[in-house]
């Protein structure tokens, strides 16, 4: 953490070092000063900006300025830049102060001089024209009603309606561009231009493409739309004025007469806070144009020209290549470029003979192409290929008519199934579909075979053993569970699992002490019985085997709410056991007996005494 | 877990011959005299005598078995003897034994075109609908197999859920998956059970019937029912039934004109 810590703190350093020795030039350079505004012209009562441009010093204190005459001013306060071009360092402080124009003529702002380090600069003078009010601004520029806002709009937003040509041909694709400009403005709520004119057809603007461009010293942020034209008719065609709706967006300060509380914050800060944001309807108008449209010429134009201009390809599929006479062939000709599509007619088959020709579709149009689909018959075996397909138009760069050909397309025709070839007329023919044929009705014949027989109404849900596996089944499912439900109470629960022991225990032990005792051994006969009762006692109450003996068997009983005589038979069993063991007293093969008989009936007792 | 898995394997074992072995009955069936009485009837059907080969078809049913083609061959030969509603019925009967055949269906759709006029049946809700859709797909014996089947593996997968404790949350899945698909089943089984054994259905034999407002000639007749129509008998009353066509309308009607499922 600390060695992190050093590290920062040394790229820090260093960072700080860097820009320290980048700065050392700066002060060995030359400070010069510049007054800039941002208007040459205001009318009475607006404000405009000026600024005292100081470059390569930045810590310049904000020149006193006094009284200018024909303007009340107002220090706003400064602004700092660095900068760095082609590895140069340079920084600047910019001084601004807003002047409010009190009288109308042409005033000299400057020079306005300051001595700092004991230097003394000063700057240039600017001439700034006031005029009136409503001298300043377009009156088409607002909208009835509304009020100047201090800006003079002239300049900073107009409309340019442009073409690619100024003369074409009739029916030819011409680009038209409207240029919204816009600088320093804020404008928002753009429309859609509109523009009138007779003489051509227009298509739809497509999406507006935004770009900045440079005029004079200006630069404006434009929005362009584009469109197509197709003159219609020859001679003069005027197109526009355009026009664009939109709002502008303008910052004003509160009237006058409402200062009062206002005047305590009249400072650069307060001002800017308290300014407002008003919007302005406004249509932009463009000039007009005109268009020289000539007509197409008549020298050389094909017979079959159907009217299209532009510059265009052609390609044309057939299928099917190997048919039989009758069938259909589907042409698909797709014509692709650029001119007005809707002028654009199918291509003509230059000969009908042995055919039966449709009359082609369009099938698709898309931007630059169009796709026809025709079909065609052939009504003779002996037609080896489809004829010539041509497409005339004419080309206005070349100022000629152009004639696409697809060569013949080779087919090969079969002889038809039937005696003659059949056209069947019809809109599914055209479409490629099977003629219609008219069909017969009856029931379907008998079946042969019988199928799959079952008893009379006999159903398998009906089975009485179909039902009893399937409970069967049930059965089996509850007894996973509660096989499983068990185990898993034996592997948990061991005071559960030891008393389901204990009997079992008890079993084992009592069959090897009757053992024991068909063969008259005593103590070894007492000593199985001490176990017996100690295990099946210790499973019985879930108390360690070995810690069971006559004086704790009597509390157990109790504490369990037994009967008492069986707590004082278990406790005689108990000490005849010990007496035989440690040989205190011998006791015969009756006393063994009954003994046995005893600690059968505790065992029994408690086997039916749930606990 | 050995042990345990052979338990599961056995326990899924004893359904499929379950299965193996109601094939091996359908297998002795076709022993049968019923297969040589079937050859002859259709031997009297190419023959055109309809009528005999129709004698020689009941003879079948008489012996105590059906199948759906008995069934559907008779309508073909009530229909050619001219009888529609009778033709009808025996398709409705093979219909519940093969109910995707498509000679069947096809059948049927060109009988009902025959009819003089058509009854449309009431709409259901979409629910209704959609499990008699998939009731009428398969005849109720094979839903039955197939809901068995379901409910097996159900049994297989649920033990191995008990027995299994490690696979449980893999086979939890499988569970609700297979429970679902058992619910539906059974939900379309349930309506299917239903209507064969608590519904009663009758078809119009006679050319055309006067269904009236109450059990007697005398009473007036409210609506018309024409051969082939299949209605549902609601009650009988000596000779009249209650019936209910397929459009909802219910009237008396005589019980001879009809003739049950």
């Amino acid at each position: 953490m600390h060695l992190i810590s050093r590290k920062i703190t040394g790229i820090i350093l260093s960072v700080f070092a860097g820009i320290l020795c980048l700065n050392a030039p700066v002060f060995a350079k030359n400070v010069s000063v510049e007054l800039q505004l941002d208007r040459q012209m205001v009318e009475v009562g607006d404000m405009l900006q000026i600024g005292l441009y100081i470059e390569n010093e930045q810590n310049v204190p904000a020149p006193q300025i006094d009284n200018i005459d024909g303007f009340k001013i107002q220090y706003l306060g400064p602004s700092t830049k660095v900068s760095i071009i082609n590895g140069a360092l340079t920084s600047s402080i910019t001084h601004r102060y807003r002047l409010v124009a009190m009288k109308t003529g042409i005033f000299t702002l400057g020079p306005f001089s300051f001595t700092y380090k004991g230097n003394n600069y000063a700057t240039q003078t600017k001439d700034i024209e006031v005029v009136d009010r409503g001298q300043g601004m377009r009156q088409n520029d607002l909208s009835p009603g509304q009020q100047p806002v201090g800006n003079n709009l002239s300049g900073k937003i107009f409309l340019n309606l442009v073409t690619d040509k100024n003369n074409a041909y009739v029916n030819e694709r011409i680009a038209v561009t409207i240029q919204l400009y816009v600088s320093r403005l804020s404008v928002r709520d753009i429309q859609y231009p509109i523009f009138e004119g007779q003489g051509f057809l227009k298509e739809d603007f497509g999406p507006p493409r935004q770009y900045k461009k440079s005029l004079g010293n200006e630069l404006y942020d434009v929005v362009a739309f584009q469109t197509w034209l197709y003159p219609t008719k020859s001679g003069k065609v005027s197109i526009g004025p355009a026009k664009i709706k939109c709002n502008i967006v303008s910052r004003t300060q509160r009237s006058q007469g409402r200062r009062g509380l206002e005047s305590f914050f009249d400072d650069s800060l307060f001002s800017d806070f308290f300014n407002r944001l008003q919007v302005y309807p406004k249509e932009v108008i463009s000039d007009e144009l005109s268009l020289d449209v000539m007509a197409l010429p008549d020298k050389d134009r094909p017979q079959n020209f159907s009217g299209a201009v532009g510059d265009f390809t052609m390609k044309v599929k057939a299928a099917p290549l190997k048919l039989k006479a009758g069938d259909p062939i589907t042409l698909n000709m797709k014509i692709s470029g650029a001119g007005n599509f809707d002028s654009v007619q199918s291509p003509e088959i230059a000969s009908e003979e042995k055919f039966k020709i449709y009359a082609a579709q369009v099938s698709k149009e898309e931007a630059g192409i169009k796709r026809f689909e025709q079909v065609i018959i052939p009504l003779d075996k002996s037609i080896i290929n489809i004829p010539e397909i041509v497409f005339c138009f004419f080309n206005p760069k070349n100022k000629e008519y152009i004639m696409l050909k697809q060569p013949h397309i080779a087919i090969q025709v079969e002889a038809a199934d039937e005696q003659g070839v059949k056209v069947i007329e019809g809109r599914s023919l055209v479409h490629g579909a099977a003629p219609t044929h008219v069909l017969g009705t009856d029931i379907v014949y008998i079946k042969e075979d019988i199928g799959r027989i079952r008893a009379k109404g006999k159903k398998i849900y009906s089975n009485r053993w179909f039902l009893i596996i399937q409970l069967f089944g049930f059965m089996l499912l509850c007894a996973a569970f509660i096989f499983q439900k068990q185990r898993e109470r034996l592997s948990t629960d061991i005071s559960y699992a030891r008393k389901l022991r204990a009997p079992k225990v008890a079993r084992e032990k009592i069959k090897k002490a009757k053992e024991y005792l068909a063969a008259n051994k005593a103590k070894e006969f007492y000593d199985a019985l001490f176990k017996t009762l100690q295990e099946y006692l210790g499973h019985r109450f879930n108390r360690p085997s070995a810690g069971i003996t006559a004086e704790v068997i009597e509390d157990l009983i109790k504490a369990e709410g037994l009967d008492a005589e069986v707590a004082s038979k278990l406790k005689s069993c108990f000490s005849e056991c010990d007496s035989a063991r440690y040989a205190i007293v011998r006791l015969d093969n009756v006393q063994m007996r009954k003994t046995m008989a005893v600690l059968e009936q505790a065992i029994d007792y408690l086997e039916r005494h749930k606990l | 877990m050995k042990r345990r898995l052979i338990i599961i394997i056995l326990i899924a074992i004893f359904p499929i011959t379950g299965l193996l072995a109601s094939n091996l009955q359908a297998a002795a069936q076709r022993k049968t005299p019923a297969y040589g009485m079937f050859y002859e009837a259709n031997e009297l059907f190419k023959d055109n005598q309809y009528e005999q080969a129709l004698e020689q078809y009941k003879a079948i049913l008489a012996l105590g078995i059906e199948s759906g083609n008995l069934y559907y061959n008779m309508g073909n030969t009530y229909f050619k003897i001219g009888m529609l509603g009778e033709a009808l019925r025996s398709y409705e009967q093979a219909k519940g034994l093969i109910p995707r055949d498509s000679d069947l269906k096809a059948n049927i759709i060109f009988l009902e075109s025959l009819r003089e006029d058509p009854v449309l049946a009431s709409p259901q809700g979409w629910l209704i609908s959609m499990l008699e859709y998939f009731g009428g797909y398969f005849s109720i014996d094979r839903l039955t197999l197939i809901g068995v089947f379901i409910y097996w593996l159900l049994i297989i997968i649920g033990i191995g859920w008990c027995l299994l404790p490690h696979y449980r949350q893999a086979l939890k899945n499988y569970i609700i998956c297979g429970g679902v698909i058992l619910l539906f089943i059974g939900c379309v089984w349930g309506i299917k059970f239903y209507d064969i054994e608590f519904n009663s259905y009758a078809f119009v034999v006679d050319e055309v019937i006067d269904v009236k407002f109450a059990p007697s000639e005398e009473a007036t007749t409210y609506f018309k029912v024409y051969e082939g129509t299949r209605v549902a008998v609601i009650r009988e009353e000596g000779k009249w039934s209650r019936i209910k066509t397929p459009d909802g309308k219910i009237g008396w009607a005589s019980c001879f004109a009809l003739n049950k499922i």
